[in-house]
């Protein structure tokens, strides 16, 4: 219970967890989860509404998009409420910035209404004491249903900024938490690949959500990479093997039939193979060093331990490694996930061959004789059946290039949108479920998915950055990693679990600090051409060399995530743009830099030129400023580091907007920063 | 299935953004100012050199000797041997120079005219050259001792005590010829020096020698040459035992016969010499006009721009007298200012010595300056008048150190009784996490006799500790910073009388095995501190607008001087800090009070600080007519506690819960690098146990103690808080937002820790 809490942190990003809580439980747990700080939105269009739980009142929309999946698009309203928590006076100053038309009340009083070009004047100081203070801030989108929306704040103690997520409290309501069952249905829906049986005809239209075109792995080349025998178990009980998978139980394993399907559905795949001449089998004698990259790269994050099973059903397991690959292929699969599955959820480590093969002889010798037994014997298997039993069971619906029989299709998905899904079909509980495929449901999954039914099929064909964004921070697990809003990442409290793998090396806590970059701001920090590098893996030189971790790549997704990043935080897509410097500026920004001011580059390398003497923390070489960091941010984390990421060991070098440097451009900190920002554009 | 390749490639990213790095101009290359710096004839350090093909750490407390035309000699002053002497540089390392950790000074002596082996430069009393320190390389030898230095204009002579002769030896050099000149006293014994160490063997017939490599040797004096029976390719001399002084001489040259210079004349050399730094520079101190300010800042502004290009990051001082003060440099510069009591329109700086071993402490006592490097206390002294220093004099050098790069040696203070004090650091990685090899003054306060004649520790278990003060009634104070066993910044507090103390760092807990961890006065959350410096006390008589006997603390990482808050906890205090309304201009490391009133600060950048610029020595004057807006006198009651203003306040303001706020939280002290701030009311013993296995910083569960009541005392300047439980916790922390009678804003955040009864 404490960990699925743990894991719904945000509404919008539901997490699976152990079956057996009953709706009304369900609820409740995420009327308990929800309690945090966010700001509860209601959006309007033509009479429809739809809630939403946000983090912070943000929009940026492209033209076509709807506010919402679940509302077309056009013009709408949106009205954010909840409370504004404040732990000390503070004499704050509100603006805005966007289009459209937008009005903030604070404790029921008007502080500030714009409308049209919403940057401009600011509200008056309005003085707040200590506490929670209601809050609605209402905004109308253009007429054409463009928005664009932001909010800020600034108070003598720091520069003006959008207002962090910490400062906002709200209590979920039933319209919220209904919501979050809707869009957690839809996304089920999505990936557990329900369209590609049922079917939509027409297609979801220009702008479908995003998941309804993923496909499954490519089982051509299987008899290339994999044992018969773990087929046989897979295909026999795939959420037994892997509990996060969304691969349907097809066959009933626990009858002889069922097992002999299994076995024909083997040796038919096994013999699917390209030809390719299989890799050579990793060096056992790398396994330790390979353990050692295990833990340093953070596996933890995801997986299970190989030698562990599932000890943990929200990660995926790896006891079936050795069983599962031949020799050479896991080494092909490290270095190249997606070579045959473009959407998984394991991303590409741009691992070195030394690094794939030992990690391959680790995995291979931690997981021997570690795998999943499953009940009863498996007979031998006809390939010939199983092409036929492939055909008879539509595998070639969802994994491209397998047999499929569109006579005997499902029905289309129209069809099923008619339908009550609680009678019978896939949704179904068991007793009434019939021959339907065993989905890898549980019962708030399937809870979920008959809310979403009852929103009907249309929102399939919309989406938005944002919400695609926040829906695959959790499916890719950005948080394992990361720590978002100040939660900590999963890793930080699983990284010790494979440390044994690295006891052996002495100076291992020796480096300098190996924090990873919270996610926090990450939409307002960097350019979107930056974050999209970033998550491509094509981001060179990497910006934290220092860190054994690595950013792996999840390049399918690059570019819709940077957007979604940006847009999450009510800014349009963007790349870096020319900086106009004022040579002057520039000069003083320098010296500021260098070891007669601040000297950043004590910690900051430069081009080529190392920091100086970074000691238990390094910074990001500054000719890296340019193209990833935007001006806005770059304000924020140089008037007060420590409230971007509370455990920098970035100093502070003004107090009150005041520069501890007093005879520089009088002592005025933003303008020593703006000139420091110049001279690192110029 | 080509089509269905081509179809993943559609899925396939289609954007592949190249990081384009903007041609941003680099950095401009800072030239390499230490390869500019004069540091003078004699240059004490650490140094690496080659020993026949193999780095070795060759002089832990050694002294480069400039011999001119870029020859060099390196002596070791806890071996008192001659380690090497070479024509060539060396390759730059050590953090003051490079701002690298780790490397050391490495000497280019791979071709040396000679070097010896890491043994006693001489003999024992029985005649063994072997190193019979308790650690074996580490610390003064039991026989021989290392006095100090004179200087004679470039010239150095080295003076030393072996087997009770008094012993002051001059190196020269002609050509390639080394000569080493020794006057020594009436020695009741013979003297054994190991000469040289080569792979070849020697060939010695009496007093000349030469090896199967080249090198030649000559002596004077009725010095004899033998190999060593044990190892025919290390050469000793023996001294002849006399009943007068004598002047012996020995000449080493490679590839050449050797050629004793003339000898010196021993009595000039160790009376003073010219000046090597004439020049006298002058600055103009900008004095703030500021009358409205509590607190104003004038800078004496730095001889920066000097002939000698030395890089001044002042880290210790005292004032000579009340126009004047000293003040020493981390890179090893010892200046004297002049004209502190006038209006600073001209400041008079003046080189005095130079190639100390990273000064940061510094103390004046009865005239004379003492400073304090990584290797000993040595007294300056003048003996000709010109205010240069003449006589580099051994006060203590007792400590033993390590060649790790952060076995800093912090401060100098003395108490009434004239005893000093010094902090020694603990020898940290590298990374900033675990500890090389420990040694037993590592993470140590000192305490050095009047005399200088006795050492002892005082406490154990420092790790950082960047400063120290001591209290009018000899009270010890000292900062320290996150790190292994070190939860977060912290000031220690411990009564003179309750000595030695173990202040936390395991690893450096030296010889108190069973002693308790001495909990600090205050723990400070980083936010607050991340690098501590020196504390001060307000004198008696002392009009800065806090009151004499008040406690200040230095944050060399925030740049910041808190006024410290007592409360008693038995026999000890326990308290928190405030911030002063004061803005440095660097990092604030020392404080020492002027008897005018005035605070001087000084601070540098070596490591991480916010400070403003690399080095400030600033004066900080009270405006009497302005009042100071901090809490000037703290009490915990059993519910929550009170906070004195200097100022009577506005009583609606302050007796409105609102105006006020509180959190505490507590911290896990164990073997991990710093801590997380965990929760006091709702304790999380799991993730406490886990802060012990693994570093926690992210952890920050902060208790928010809700104001219950606030209530301002009969005399209007006292405001008693309720808070909802009033309980041990490691910070807690309570910020107010009031307004005096005339609606001035008194803003600000108090920072203690609260311990049981």
């Amino acid at each position: 219970m404490e960990q699925f809490m743990e894991n719904n942190r945000f509404p919008a990003c539901l997490r699976r967890h152990a079956a057996g809580y009953a709706w009304s439980v369900s609820l409740q747990v995420l009327l308990l989860a929800t309690a945090h700080a966010d700001l509860t939105a209601t959006f309007t269009r033509d009479g429809t509404t739809d809630s939403r739980i946000d983090r912070f009142p943000a929009l940026s929309l492209a033209p076509g998009e709807p506010a919402t999946p679940f509302l077309t698009p056009g013009a709408f309203q949106v009205v954010w409420k909840g409370k504004l928590v404040i732990p000390r006076r503070q004499r704050l100053v509100f603006s805005f910035e966007g289009d459209g038309a937008a009005s903030l009340k604070i404790a029921g009083k008007d502080v500030l209404t714009r409308e049209s070009d919403l940057a401009g004047k600011a509200s008056e100081s309005t003085r707040l004491n200590p506490g929670e203070h209601e809050l609605e801030l209402s905004y109308s989108s253009k007429p054409d249903g463009t928005a664009a929306f932001r909010l800020f704040w600034e108070e003598v103690g720091f520069v003006r900024q959008t207002i962090p997520t910490s400062a906002f409290k709200t209590e979920p309501s039933e319209a919220t938490t209904l919501a979050a069952l809707q869009r957690r249905g839809r996304s089920i829906f999505a990936t557990q690949n329900c369209v590609k049986c049922h079917s939509s005809g027409s297609g979801f239209g220009a702008t479908p959500m995003p998941e309804t075109a993923e496909i499954a792995p490519i089982l051509f080349g299987t008899g290339d990479r994999t044992h018969e025998e773990w087929l046989r178990r897979w295909i026999a009980a795939p959420s037994t093997l892997k509990p996060t998978t969304s691969m349907p139980a097809l066959v009933d394993a626990t009858t002889e039939a069922g097992r002999q399907q299994a076995s024909d559905l083997a040796a038919y795949l096994l013999g699917m193979k390209t030809g390719a001449p299989a890799g050579s089998a990793p060096d056992a004698a790398l396994a330790q060093e390979g353990g050692v990259h295990f833990h340093e790269l953070g596996c933890a994050a995801c997986h299970n331990s190989p030698d562990k099973g599932v000890a943990d059903a929200t990660r995926v397991p790896l006891n079936n490694v050795a069983s599962k690959y031949l020799p050479g292929a896991l080494v092909a699969f490290l270095k190249q996930p997606e070579a045959v599955n473009p959407f998984t959820k394991m991303p590409n480590f741009n691992l070195s061959d030394a690094e794939a093969n030992s990690i391959a002889a680790y995995l291979t010798q931690a997981s021997t004789g570690k795998e999943t037994k499953i009940a009863g014997e498996f007979p031998t298997g006809d390939a010939t059946r199983g092409a036929k039993v492939a055909e008879s069971l539509q595998c070639g619906v969802c994994h491209p290039g397998m047999p499929m029989s569109p006579q005997t299709a499902p029905a289309p998905m129209d069809a099923i949108f008619k339908k009550d899904w609680t009678s019978n079909g896939c949704v179904a509980p068991a007793e009434k479920r019939g021959k339907a495929p065993h989905l890898n449901l549980d019962d708030n999954d399937r809870a979920a998915l008959v809310a979403f039914a009852k929103t009907g099929s249309s929102s399939l064909g919309r989406d938005t950055s944002s919400e695609y964004v926040t829906r695959q921070t959790e499916a890719l697990r950005c948080t394992s990693c990361h720590a978002y809003d100040g939660r900590e990442s999963l890793l930080a409290s699983v990284h010790s679990e494979t440390a044994p793998l690295v006891a052996h090396l002495s100076k291992i806590d020796e480096r300098v600090d190996q924090s990873r970059p919270p996610l926090t701001f990450v939409g307002e920090m960097l350019h979107t051409t930056a974050i999209e590098s970033m998550i491509a893996g094509t981001a060179t030189p990497r910006p934290r060399p220092w860190l054994a971790m690595r950013m792996p790549a999840f390049s399918t997704h690059a570019s819709q995530l940077a957007n979604g990043f940006s847009r999450l935080h009510g800014l349009a897509p963007n790349k870096p743009a020319t900086v106009t410097v004022d040579p002057a500026m520039a000069e003083i920004g320098k010296n500021l830099v260098a070891a007669g001011g601040f000297g950043c580059n004590t910690c900051h390398a430069s081009g080529d030129q190392k920091a100086t003497a970074a000691f238990e923390v390094e910074g990001v070489n500054f000719n890296l400023t340019a193209p990833r960091i935007r001006e806005e941010y770059f304000h924020r984390w140089m008037d007060n580091p420590q409230s971007v990421t509370p455990t920098t060991k970035m100093p502070r070098y003004s107090q009150d907007q005041k520069s501890q440097r007093t005879d520089i451009l009088e002592g005025d900190a933003k303008k020593q920063f703006d000139a420091i920002w110049q001279y690192l554009h110029q | 299935m080509l089509d269905l390749l081509n179809a993943i490639r559609i899925f396939a990213p289609m954007i592949r953004y190249l990081a384009c790095l903007a041609a941003t101009t680099a950095l401009a290359q800072s030239a390499q100012w230490y390869e500019e710096m004069k540091i003078g004839p004699a240059w004490s350090n650490t140094f690496e050199d080659s020993f026949q093909g193999t780095k070795r750490v060759a002089a832990k407390k050694g002294i480069l000797l400039d011999l001119g035309e870029g020859h060099h000699s390196l002596f070791d002053t806890e071996t008192l041997r001659l380690v090497t002497a070479y024509n060539g540089a060396w390759k730059w390392g050590g953090t003051p120079w490079t701002g690298q950790h780790g490397q050391l000074v490495s000497l280019s002596d791979e071709k040396p005219i000679f070097n010896t082996a890491g043994l006693p430069g001489w003999a024992d009393p029985a005649g063994s050259f072997e190193d019979k320190r308790e650690i074996p390389s580490f610390g003064n030898l039991k026989h021989a001792d290392f006095k100090g230095y004179y200087r004679h204009g470039e010239k150095i002579v080295l003076n030393y005590t072996v087997n009770g002769a008094e012993i002051l030896e001059f190196v020269s050099r002609e050509g390639s010829t080394i000569t080493r000149s020794f006057k020594v006293s009436a020695r009741a014994n013979d003297l054994d020096l190991g000469v040289a160490d080569e792979k070849g063997s020697f060939t010695v017939s009496a007093d000349k020698a030469k090896s199967a490599d080249g090198l030649g040797v000559t002596t004077t004096g009725g010095v004899k040459l033998m190999a060593d029976p044990k190892n025919p390719a290390r050469l000793i001399a023996k001294f002849p035992k006399g009943d007068s002084p004598a002047v012996f001489q020995i000449a080493l040259a490679r590839d050449t016969e050797p050629k004793a210079a003339a000898a010196p004349d021993f009595k000039a050399l160790i009376s003073g010499g010219a000046p090597l730094y004439p020049e006298i520079i002058e600055t103009k101190g900008v004095v703030s006009t500021d009358k409205t300010s509590p607190y104003v800042t004038d800078v004496a502004t730095l001889p920066t721009d000097n002939p000698w290009k030395s890089n001044l990051r002042f880290g210790g001082f005292d004032f000579i007298d009340e126009d004047s003060a000293a003040l020493s440099s981390w890179n090893g510069d010892v200046w004297i200012v002049r004209g502190l009591k006038g209006n600073w329109s001209t400041l008079k700086w003046q080189r005095i010595a130079s190639g100390l071993f990273e000064t940061l402490g510094l103390k004046v006592v009865n005239g004379v300056i003492h400073v304090n490097g990584r290797d000993q206390i040595t007294q300056l002294i003048d003996l000709n008048g010109d205010g240069e220093t003449d006589h580099f004099k051994v006060f203590n050098r007792d400590v033993i150190v390590t060649p790790n790069f952060h076995e800093f040696a912090f401060d100098l203070q003395t108490d009434k009784a004239g005893n000093f004090y010094f902090n020694k650091a603990s020898p940290v990685r590298g990374g900033g996490r675990g500890f090389d090899q420990i040694l037993p003054h590592n993470g140590t306060l000192m305490k050095v006799s009047p005399d200088g004649k006795k050492l002892e520790i005082v406490a154990t278990g420092l790790r950082a500790p960047g400063g120290l003060g001591v209290g009018p009634n000899g009270e010890l104070t000292t900062g320290e910073n996150e790190g292994t066993n070190q939860p977060c910044c912290k000031i220690n507090y411990v009564p003179a009388a309750k000595t030695p103390v173990f202040f936390g760092t395991e690893a450096s807990r030296q010889s108190l095995k069973d002693a308790p961890y001495t909990e600090p006065l205050c723990y400070l959350p980083m936010s607050v501190d991340n690098s501590g410096g020196s504390q001060a006390w307000v004198p008696e008589g002392t009009n800065f607008g806090i009151a004499p006997g008040t406690l200040l603390h230095l944050s060399y990482g925030k740049s910041t001087v808190y006024q410290v808050l007592t409360v008693p906890r038995g026999q000890t205090l326990q308290g928190g800090v405030v911030k002063l309304p004061i803005t440095l201009q660097s990092s604030a490391m020392r404080a020492r009070f002027h008897k005018d009133s005035s605070l001087y600060l000084l601070g540098f950048r070596g490591w991480q600080t916010n400070a403003a610029t690399e080095c400030a020595f600033q004066r900080i004057r009270h405006n009497r007519e302005v009042v100071v807006p901090v809490p000037e006198k703290l009490e915990y009651t059993a519910t929550g506690i009170r906070l004195k203003f200097p100022v009577k306040l506005d009583p609606e303001i302050a007796e409105d819960a609102a105006s006020y706020s509180s959190e505490r939280w507590n911290y896990v002290r164990g073997p991990q690098y710093g801590s997380g701030e965990f929760s006091v009311d709702q304790p999380d013993k799991e993730a406490e146990a886990q802060a012990l296995v693994k570093e926690s910083q992210k952890v920050r569960k902060h208790d928010t103690v809700a104001i219950e009541s606030a209530k301002l005392l009969a005399d209007g300047q006292t405001v008693e808080l309720v808070l909802a439980g009033m309980k041990p916790a490691m910070t807690l922390q309570v910020t107010y937002d009031l307004e005096d009678k005339n609606a001035n804003v008194i803003k600000g955040e108090f920072y203690g820790t609260v311990y049981g009864k």
